[in-house]
């Protein structure tokens, strides 16, 4: 497992950074993260997210912040995705609508947050299951197959990072690139340009076969 | 060759010159990732298998928390899983799955595909045929299983690090000399031009290798 302080040693080493002001480190800091979110665009960050359904509760806010949401069970059983369009033309207020839960949607939500539709008309256990990833029963609870965005949770030394390895290698050569870019008394774009080709070397390889 | 000896040839081939290349900057920035690098390119060289056991009812697994053949629990090194095997086939006499008399290799099918087979595809528990993957560590076993099964995995692994001056690579010696040179590649790339030029041609030079075997 990787600090985010070997990440910062790393990125310095290839800039030549002698400056170790918590202004300068928190700059670096935040090109990390944003190098984090490249990777979670790319739904790199795969997740799987129990949340306990309430009775007669249609909106669910994901704990984490989520990227994509690509499969969602309700009591074990697979939700289809609907839009609002869909849902109009099938049920009348289906936004007030209790029953067995057989869609979700995305549609006109805020970020990280989904729709059941119908709304349940039971509440889940909240009593643990050990032993399970989840933790959790999935009877009659809800359970999210989703992508998610990890650089908030990366802000800090000590924090660690929840990636491959490789990604990590990935992160490093991205930021130096991006602070060796900067129109900065620090700028060195040759550096910055060798950066992007080794960014660009773990990328390719990086594809699994 | 150890961390030690490893650390030595790659200030060798940088000119000695300790104080702009640390020991501390050859590992963390040079051995490490180039290993790392290796192996990236070259998967075969280490494939490495795990054996879980996979409790009932279980839906799925998490293989970062999954604990390796020396006790350690493998965390962010799983790269790829390749194939998954009804029981257990790490040691050289394979050992059937205690309760089935199984061993033979599951079937790799996807959370899409199970969902357009049947809605209720989670609650299904019975023999299992296949397994699905979620991204890179997540692993369920279709049907879930009713009774403590015993899976093998067998996954493209990425390198341990090098920490200590005695710890050793993963890979085969014959490649140590090629960690060595792709660190040296990784290290002059500060440099800027031309040197930094120099570095990743001398990169690529290492990683021009001739495998056995199935291409990566």
């Amino acid at each position: 497992m990787t600090l985010l302080v070997e990440q910062i040693d790393r990125i310095r080493d290839i800039l030549q950074d002698t400056d170790i002001s918590a202004t300068n480190i928190s700059k670096i800091v935040t090109a990390h993260q944003e190098s984090l979110q490249y990777l979670a665009r790319k739904d790199m960050f795969f997740q799987i997210q129990w949340v306990n359904a309430i009775a007669l509760q249609g909106l669910y806010v994901m704990p984490d912040p989520v990227v994509t949401i690509s499969h969602v069970l309700y009591n074990e059983r697979v939700l289809r995705y609907a839009t609002e369009t869909m849902l109009d033309r099938r049920y009348h207020g289906w936004e007030d609508l209790p029953g067995e839960p057989k869609y979700y949607t995305t549609d006109n939500q805020n970020p990280s947050t989904i729709r059941i539709i119908p709304t349940p008309k039971r509440t889940g256990s909240v009593i643990p299951i050990i032993p399970s990833p989840l933790f959790q029963n999935m009877v009659d609870n809800i359970v999210v197959f989703h992508t998610e965005d990890v650089s908030s949770d990366i802000a800090d030394g000590v924090d660690i990072l929840p990636t491959l390895f490789d990604w990590d290698d990935i992160l490093v050569y991205k930021t130096a690139r991006m602070l060796a870019e900067r129109e900065t008394e620090i700028q060195n774009l040759p550096v910055a340009q060798l950066c992007r080709q080794l960014e660009m070397l773990w990328e390719r390889q990086s594809t699994p076969a | 060759m150890t961390l030690s000896d490893l650390q030595n040839l790659v200030a060798l081939k940088l000119g000695e010159q300790s104080l702009f290349y640390p020991p501390e900057e050859i590992t963390r920035s040079g051995l490490n990732p180039a290993q790392r690098l290796l192996c990236l390119t070259y998967p075969l060289i280490l494939q490495q298998r795990v054996t879980v056991t996979v409790n009932p009812d279980l839906p799925f697994i998490d293989v970062r928390q999954v604990t390796g053949t020396d006790g350690v629990i493998l965390g962010n090194r799983i790269r790829f899983v390749r194939r998954v095997v009804m029981g257990n086939v790490r040691a050289d006499a394979p050992v059937h799955n205690a309760v089935t008399d199984e061993l033979f290799e599951l079937r790799e099918t996807t959370v899409a595909a199970l969902s357009r087979r049947a809605n209720d595809w989670m609650s299904h528990r019975g023999i299992i045929r296949h397994y699905w993957k979620w991204g890179t560590y997540w692993i369920g076993l279709y049907k879930r299983p009713v009774t403590a099964t015993t899976i093998t995995v067998i996954y493209d692994a990425v390198p341990a690090q090098l920490v200590f001056d005695t710890d050793e690579p993963q890979v085969q010696a014959v490649y140590h000399n090629v960690i060595a040179e792709i660190a040296a590649g990784l290290l002059l790339v500060k440099e800027g031009n031309p040197q930094g030029e120099q570095g990743l041609k001398r990169i690529a030079g290492a990683l021009a290798l001739q495998q056995q075997g199935v291409a990566a």
